[in-house]
C-alpha cells in the first residue's frame, strides 16, 4: 500500500470516527437523555446488543425477575442465593432505565430501576404497580387536564418507589413523559429525587452546592469571607490600576480623546513590535489547516458530497451549533472550532493595526490634499444636474446606488469646501451662475412635466417572447420575468391541460368562457376549480365559507384538519385526547408535536384576518420499534380549541412520519374532516380541486384573484394562445414579477421557441 | 421629484440667505437627500450609502498614490491569473483578471485626469 493511501485512509478513519453521522434515535435513548437532564443517571438495553444463551448466572431477564418477584417459577431459597449474588455485584448510583415493551433482555444488576409503562401488559400481572402507557394504579392520566394544579401533587402520590428485595422500582406510564406538562412535573420529581441523593440534606437556597470535604467551620468563619473580599478587591486594583490613580490625580484626562487614543496606541504599538511573532505563529497555526482541507476534501469524495467541506467548516464555525456539540461531546468539533478562533484571533492582531495604519494615513493624505477650483466649482453643480436629469426619467428604487454613489461625492466635496474655508459662491460669475441656476430650474420643470407627460400617453409596449428560453421543448411550470411596458408575442397551447398563469385561469378544453373570481367569493358553481398558493389565505377562505370544506376533504390522513366544534360539548370533559400514530419504518427523531389552531379573528383585521394559537400536545420520544406503526396518547386541555369551526395543523414534524390522528372527548371521537395536504404548498401554486366534467363555462377560485376576470376562450386548430389572456393580465397589473405559468399536469412538456 | 428640489437646493443655499453657514446648510440638504433615499428603500440604501463612501475613499487614496504601486498591483494581478487557471479556480482567477483590468484603469485615470483636477 502506497504511502499517499495509507495517509488518505488515516485522514478518512479519524474523521469519520470523531465526527458522529446522524441516526435515528429510538424512544429509550430520548428518556435516558431526558433523566439524565434532570440529574438522574440511568443506563439503557441497547437492542441490538441482546443476551447470549450461556448468561452468567447472575443476569436475568425482565420476565423472570419479574415471575421470582410474584415468587412462581424460582424457589425461594434458590432466589434468595441469586438475589444476594447480585447484590452485591450491583452498582449503587445508577439506574437501568426500561420499556415494558423489552421482553426478553438479558438485565444486569441494577440496585435501582426505572420501568417506563408503554404497553398494557403490565396491568393484570403480579406485578405490584400495575401500570399501563395512560394508567397507573387507579390514575389514568388520560382523562385528566394536564394543566390542572392538581396534576403535579397526583405524580407525586402515585409515582412511588417500591422495594422488592433490595431493588427499588419506578413505574412511570409513558403518557408522563411523552405529555409536555406532565413531564414537567415528572422532571421536578425526579430533579428532587437526585438532589435528594446527592446530598444528606437538601440545602436551603439554590447556590449551596454539596460539601466538597472543606472543614465547614472554617468556611463559615468571618477571616475566610473577610479574605475573600480583600482578595477581590486586590484583583480588582491591580487589573484596573492605570485607571484608578488617573481617575483620582487627573480626573479630568478622563473626558480628553487622547486619554483614550494613548491606550489604543499602546495596544497598537505593542501588536506592531510583536508583528513578527503575530505572524509566525499565524503562519504555523494556518499550515494546519492544510491536513484538515484534505481530509475533509477526501471524505467529501468518499461521500460524493462536494460540498460538505464547505458545510462543514460553516457549521463548525457557527456559535449557536456550541451547546450541541457540548451535549454530543464531539470532541474533534469543539477543538475545531477553538483552532479556528484562536487562528482568526491571530489574523486579527497581525491586520488589525495594518487598518488602522492605512485609514490613518490615507485620512492625513486626504487632508493634504490640494483640489483645482475649477474642478470643485464645477463638479457640484455636474452631479445634482446629472442626478435631476436621471431622476426625472426613472424610478428612485433603480437609481439609488447611484444617488447613494452621488451623494459621497456631494458630501466629501463640501466637507472641503469646509475645511479649506472657500468661499463657493464667489467662484461663480453672474453669467455662470444664471447659466447654472436656470438650468436647475429647467431639470425641476423636467421633473415636474414629464411624468404628468408620459402619462398622458398610450403606453408603448414592445413584444417579446412569451417563453424566454431558447430550448425547443420547455416544462411546465415556467417562471417569467418581464420588464416595464412589455407585453408577449403570440404562444400557441396545444396541450389538453388546464393552463394557469399564477392564480388566473387562462386556458380550459372545451370551454369558451373562463370566470377567475377571488376565493372568498366562492358561489358554488357546477364547473369549477380551486387554487391555492398560501395557506393562510386558503384557510381563512375556507373558515369563512365552510361550504368549500367538502371540495377540499380528503380520505386519507393529512396534517391539516378541520373541526367544527359549535356542537362538541368538549368544555363538559375535563380534557381531550389526542390519539398520533407514528410511521415507525422511516428514520425519525425526537420531536415536540405541536398543535396549531386556526380560526378567525373575531375583530376582522384585514392584516391579521386568522387567530392562530399553538401548543405542545406531546413529546415524541421517537419509536420503540423499529417497523410497524405506534400510536401515542396524549391529554390537552380542553380549552384549547375554541367552540367555533377551526382549523388545525399538526407542526414540529415531518408529514411524512405522521400516519394518523383521532381526537377524543370522553369516549366520543371528535368528528375531524382531513384537508388536502396541498393547501400546505407555500413554495407553488396547487390545484386543490377540478370538476371532473366539461362545461362551456367554468369558474376559477383563487386566493391571488383579487377582483373578477373573464377570459373568452378562442381555440384555433393550431391551438389557443396563452398570450392573449396573459398580456391582459400584465396590463390591469394583475401578475407578479416574475410570474408562473403552470398546468395541472405534473411538468408538461410544450414546444418552446 | 421631492429628490430633485433638494438637490437643487444643495447647489442654490450658497447664494440665498440662510442663518447657518450656506456649507453647513448645504451638508444637511444632502444629508436629507441620503435620508429620503434610506427610508425609500429600506436597507439597501444604507448599505448603498456605506459602500459608496468607501469606494470613493479608497478610489481618491488610489488616485493620490504613486502611479508605480497601481501599474505593480497590476502587473501582480496579471501574474496571478495563469497559475489560478492551471490549479482549476477558473473563478479566482477571473477576479483577479477583473482586478487588474481596474488597476489599469484606474492608472489611466490617473495619468490622463491627475494634472487637470489636482494642484502640485
Amino acid at each position: 500500500m502506497t504511502k499517499l493511501l495509507k495517509i488518505k485512509i488515516l485522514s478518512v478513519a479519524l474523521i469519520l470516527l470523531v465526527t458522529q453521522p446522524v441516526k435515528a434515535q429510538t424512544s429509550t435513548e430520548y428518556y435516558k437523555s431526558l433523566f439524565q437532564l434532570w440529574g438522574t443517571p440511568v443506563d439503557i438495553l441497547i437492542q441490538d446488543e441482546l443476551q447470549k444463551s450461556d448468561a452468567p448466572a447472575t443476569k436475568r431477564d425482565l420476565q423472570k425477575v419479574l415471575d421470582q418477584i410474584s415468587g412462581n417459577t424460582i424457589n425461594n431459597q434458590d432466589a434468595s442465593k441469586v438475589e444476594k449474588k447480585v447484590i452485591e455485584t450491583l452498582s449503587e448510583e445508577r439506574y437501568l432505565l426500561l420499556l415494558s415493551s423489552q421482553k426478553n433482555l438479558e438485565v444486569p444488576p441494577y440496585r435501582k430501576i426505572i420501568i417506563i409503562c408503554n404497553t398494557v401488559d403490565l396491568t393484570d400481572s403480579s406485578f405490584p404497580i400495575p401500570c399501563t402507557s395512560n394508567t397507573i394504579g387507579n390514575t389514568n392520566f388520560a382523562e385528566i387536564n394536564p394543566l390542572e394544579s392538581s396534576s403535579s401533587d397526583r405524580i407525586l402520590k402515585t409515582i412511588k418507589p417500591t422495594v422488592i428485595g433490595n431493588i427499588t422500582y419506578y413505574a412511570i406510564p409513558q403518557v408522563l413523559l411523552i405529555t409536555p406538562e406532565y413531564q414537567k412535573g415528572l422532571g421536578n420529581y425526579f430533579k428532587a429525587l437526585s438532589k435528594a441523593g446527592a446530598s444528606k440534606y437538601i440545602p436551603d437556597t439554590e447556590d449551596e452546592e454539596a460539601e466538597s470535604g472543606l472543614n465547614e467551620r472554617f468556611r463559615d468563619s468571618s477571616l475566610y469571607e473577610s479574605t475573600l473580599y480583600i482578595l477581590a478587591i486586590l484583583l480588582f486594583v491591580i487589573m484596573s490600576r492605570g485607571v484608578l490613580v488617573t481617575m483620582v490625580t487627573r480626573p479630568k484626562r478622563l473626558i480628553e480623546r487622547s486619554f483614550y487614543f494613548n491606550i489604543l496606541d499602546h495596544a497598537l504599538t505593542f501588536l506592531n513590535k510583536n508583528s513578527g511573532t503575530l505572524l509566525f505563529n499565524f503562519t504555523v497555526l494556518a499550515l494546519f489547516y492544510i491536513p484538515i482541507i484534505y481530509a475533509l476534501h477526501t471524505k467529501s469524495r468518499v461521500i460524493g458530497d462536494p460540498s460538505y467541506t464547505a458545510r462543514y467548516l460553516l457549521t463548525t464555525l457557527n456559535p449557536s451549533n456550541v451547546p450541541s456539540f457540548l451535549i454530543e461531546r464531539n470532541i474533534f468539533r469543539i477543538g475545531l472550532m477553538l483552532y479556528n478562533f484562536i487562528l482568526i484571533m491571530f489574523g486579527f492582531f497581525l491586520i488589525t493595526p495594518n487598518i488602522i495604519a492605512f485609514f490613518t494615513e490615507s485620512a492625513d493624505k486626504l487632508m493634504e490634499v490640494k483640489i483645482k477650483t475649477n474642478f470643485i466649482k464645477w463638479l457640484i453643480p455636474s452631479i445634482i444636474s446629472i442626478n435631476m436629469f436621471l431622476l426625472a426619467l426613472t424610478e428612485l428604487r433603480s437609481l439609488s446606488g447611484f444617488i447613494s454613489l452621488s451623494a459621497a461625492i456631494l458630501l466629501a466635496s463640501l466637507l472641503y469646501i469646509r475645511s479649506r474655508h472657500i468661499n463657493y459662491a464667489s467662484m461663480f460669475n453672474k453669467k455662470e451662475l444664471g447659466i447654472v441656476t436656470t438650468g436647475m430650474i429647467l431639470l425641476l420643470a423636467l421633473n415636474i412635466l414629464y411624468p404628468l407627460y408620459k402619462n398622458s400617453q398610450p403606453t408603448k409596449y414592445t413584444y417579446e417572447p412569451l417563453i424566454g428560453v431558447k430550448d425547443t421543448v420547455v416544462a411546465f411550470p415556467y417562471s417569467k420575468k418581464w420588464g416595464k411596458n412589455v407585453l408577449f408575442e403570440t404562444h400557441l397551447y396545444r396541450g389538453n391541460s388546464k393552463v394557469f398563469a399564477d392564480g388566473f385561469l387562462v386556458y380550459a378544453p372545451n370551454t369558451q368562457k373562463i370566470i377567475n373570481k377571488p376565493l372568498k367569493d366562492f358561489a358554488g358553481e357546477k364547473s369549477i376549480t380551486l387554487t391555492s398558493s398560501n395557506p393562510n389565505d386558503t384557510i381563512e377562505a375556507l373558515l369563512k365559507k365552510p361550504e368549500l370544506l367538502s371540495f377540499v376533504e380528503n380520505n386519507t390522513f393529512s396534517p391539516l384538519f378541520a373541526l367544527n366544534n359549535t356542537s362538541n360539548n368538549v368544555f363538559n370533559y375535563n380534557n381531550i385526547r389526542a390519539e398520533i400514530t407514528f410511521n415507525c419504518n422511516l428514520t425519525s427523531t425526537p420531536s415536540v408535536v405541536k398543535l396549531e389552531i386556526l380560526s378567525l379573528n373575531e375583530f376582522e383585521s384585514k392584516s391579521d384576518p386568522l387567530n392562530a394559537g399553538s401548543t405542545e400536545i406531546l413529546n415524541f420520544p421517537g419509536c420503540s420499534i423499529r417497523n410497524g406503526s405506534e400510536t401515542f396518547e396524549v391529554p390537552f386541555n380542553n380549552y384549547t380549541i375554541p367552540q367555533e369551526l377551526v382549523v388545525l395543523r399538526l407542526r414540529g414534524i415531518e408529514a411524512r412520519v405522521l400516519l394518523g390522528i383521532k381526537l377524543w372527548a370522553g369516549t366520543a371521537e371528535l368528528p375531524i374532516r382531513f384537508l388536502n395536504k396541498e393547501i400546505l404548498n407555500e413554495d407553488a401554486y396547487s390545484l386543490l380541486y377540478s370538476s371532473k366534467d366539461f362545461s362551456p363555462e367554468i369558474t376559477s377560485y383563487s386566493t391571488k384573484v383579487e377582483k373578477e376576470f373573464t377570459i373568452e376562450v378562442k381555440t384555433t386548430e393550431d391551438g389557443f394562445d396563452i398570450s392573449r389572456p396573459i398580456n391582459d393580465l400584465v396590463k390591469q397589473g394583475r401578475l407578479q414579477n416574475p410570474f408562473i405559468i403552470w398546468t395541472t399536469t405534473q411538468s408538461e412538456l410544450i414546444e418552446g421557441n | 421629484m421631492v429628490l430633485s428640489v433638494f438637490f437643487s437646493i444643495v447647489f442654490l443655499v450658497f447664494f440665498l440667505p440662510v442663518l447657518i453657514s450656506h456649507t453647513t446648510s448645504s451638508i444637511a440638504a444632502v444629508l436629507i437627500i441620503v435620508s429620503l433615499v434610506i427610508f425609500s428603500t429600506g436597507t439597501t440604501g444604507v448599505l448603498n450609502f456605506a459602500l459608496a463612501l468607501l469606494c470613493l475613499h479608497a478610489f481618491v487614496i488610489g488616485f493620490l498614490t504613486d502611479r508605480k504601486y497601481i501599474y505593480t498591483l497590476a502587473i501582480i494581478f496579471l501574474m496571478f491569473c495563469p497559475f489560478l487557471l492551471v490549479a482549476k479556480l477558473g473563478k479566482i482567477a477571473e477576479f483577479s483578471a477583473v482586478l487588474c483590468y481596474l488597476s489599469l484603469v484606474l492608472g489611466i485615470l490617473k495619468d490622463t485626469s491627475y494634472d487637470k483636477i489636482i494642484e502640485n
